[in-house]
């Protein structure tokens, strides 16, 4: 263990708070290491002085009738606002609430994956120059290839004219056409 | 709430769960023994917050009219002393953040009730003892309330951490990290306040020698 960590650990040692694997690691370290081992001493001591204010004296006198007190101001005041009742965030009907929602995100995004990842990767699929066929076609995931593919189903029509169904899985990146950088042409 | 016949005695109850069915059925009595049991220890937690026994006081009062108005929902599921202590901790929270630097009174100004427990010593060792509490209350007044009722509640009130967690609506890991910064912040003050008395010591000590010289 190096100082760094031992530094790290101290705090909580210092009162008994350090697991056991973690204890032992440091207590090696201390053995061996003078300048931990004062750190070490100067938490205890501070502690032992903030643990002074444990030493009390008997409250008898100060909160004698207390309950009479509490009593009357329960009466004189009945609007008074009420401690509010901690329940754990998700019981009963909202934990199976939430485990149904998150189990129909998991199978719906598995679904959708399982989709998009069929449509960029099947083999040879004709492209039909449409909206929809872009929309499907840049459904990848990678937001820079989907960029991309936009650019170049925009390229390609602009010279080849709508309905020439290029193959674009066999396009590879140096094939693209030179178009210009996506932050210079925003909305298609 | 009326006195009902069944109410019961502290050695017949010790069950937090049986005294609040109780208090549910309209038993006075049993709401004074829930009283009784905890006003010592809310009293403290407040008090080590807000270093002022006056306001201490008001917050203990207010936090258990507060449990006694919400008693009919309470849920049997929850540990009673874990919610009232988070009540007690976040009344003692607001009123910090309410408080501009009031004077403190400590628990000895209170009309001097405690005098008696301090009369075997001798003045001057019960007042270093006072001026070093007051040292250490000052570090911990300087602490962030987030991190100064971690401190309190484990080192001052002996919760775990687990129990911390549950009162102040945290994760275990988070309580862990705070009282570690909480520490080691408190750590930093002290060595410095150290300083500081090391440093005005050794100045008495030489004027003590330049007015034996001359």
């Amino acid at each position: 263990m190096k100082c760094t960590q031992a530094s790290k650990y101290l705090p909580l040692y210092a009162g008994g708070d350090l697991p056991d694997a973690s204890k032992r690691q440091l207590e090696e370290h201390l053995a061996a290491c003078a300048s931990c081992r004062r750190g070490h001493d100067e938490y205890v001591e501070a502690l032992s002085d903030l643990k002074r204010l444990r030493r009390r004296p008997d409250l008898g006198p100060i909160l004698e009738g207390l309950s009479d007190v509490v009593l009357s101001r329960y009466r004189q005041n009945p609007h008074a606002p009420a401690a509010k009742i901690y329940r754990p965030p998700f019981s009963g009907f909202v934990r199976v609430a939430a485990a149904a929602a998150l189990f129909l995100v998991l199978v719906g995004g598995a679904f959708f994956l399982g989709q998009s990842s069929t449509s960029s990767s099947g083999g040879g699929r004709p492209m039909d120059s449409t909206v929809t066929d872009v929309g499907r076609f840049v459904g990848s995931g990678n937001l820079y290839l989907d960029e991309r593919y936009r650019e170049m189903l925009e390229e390609w029509e602009r010279k080849n004219g709508r309905g020439e169904n290029p193959d674009y899985d066999r396009l590879r990146p140096q094939e693209l056409p030179s178009v210009q950088p996506a932050s210079h042409r925003r909305g298609f | 709430m009326n006195e009902s016949p069944s109410s019961a005695n502290e050695g017949e109850l010790r069950d937090d769960n049986e005294i609040i069915r109780l208090c549910q059925q309209g038993d006075q009595r049993a709401f004074t023994l829930l009283v009784d049991k905890y006003q010592d220890r809310v009293f403290w937690v407040a008090y080590n917050m807000l270093g002022n026994a006056e306001e201490a006081k008001d917050v203990v009062q207010d936090a258990f009219v507060r449990v006694f108005r919400a008693l009919d929902r309470f849920d049997f599921n929850m540990n009673f002393y874990t919610w009232f202590y988070r009540i007690v901790s976040n009344l003692a929270i607001d009123q910090l953040r309410k408080l501009k630097r009031k004077r403190p009174v400590s628990i000895e100004e209170l009309g001097d009730q405690t005098d008696h427990l301090h009369e075997s010593r001798k003045p001057s060792a019960k007042l270093e003892e006072d001026e070093l509490k007051e040292g250490v209350r000052a570090i911990l007044d300087e602490l962030p309330p987030h991190y100064k009722i971690v401190l309190v509640l484990r080192d001052l009130e002996g919760l775990s951490c687990k129990e911390i967690a549950a009162v102040t609506d945290t994760s275990h890991p988070t309580v862990r990290w705070r009282l570690h910064t909480a520490r080691k912040l408190f750590k930093e003050k002290w060595i410095r306040q150290e300083n500081r008395s090391e440093r005005a010591k050794a100045l008495l000590v030489g004027l003590e020698q330049n007015q034996r010289e001359l």
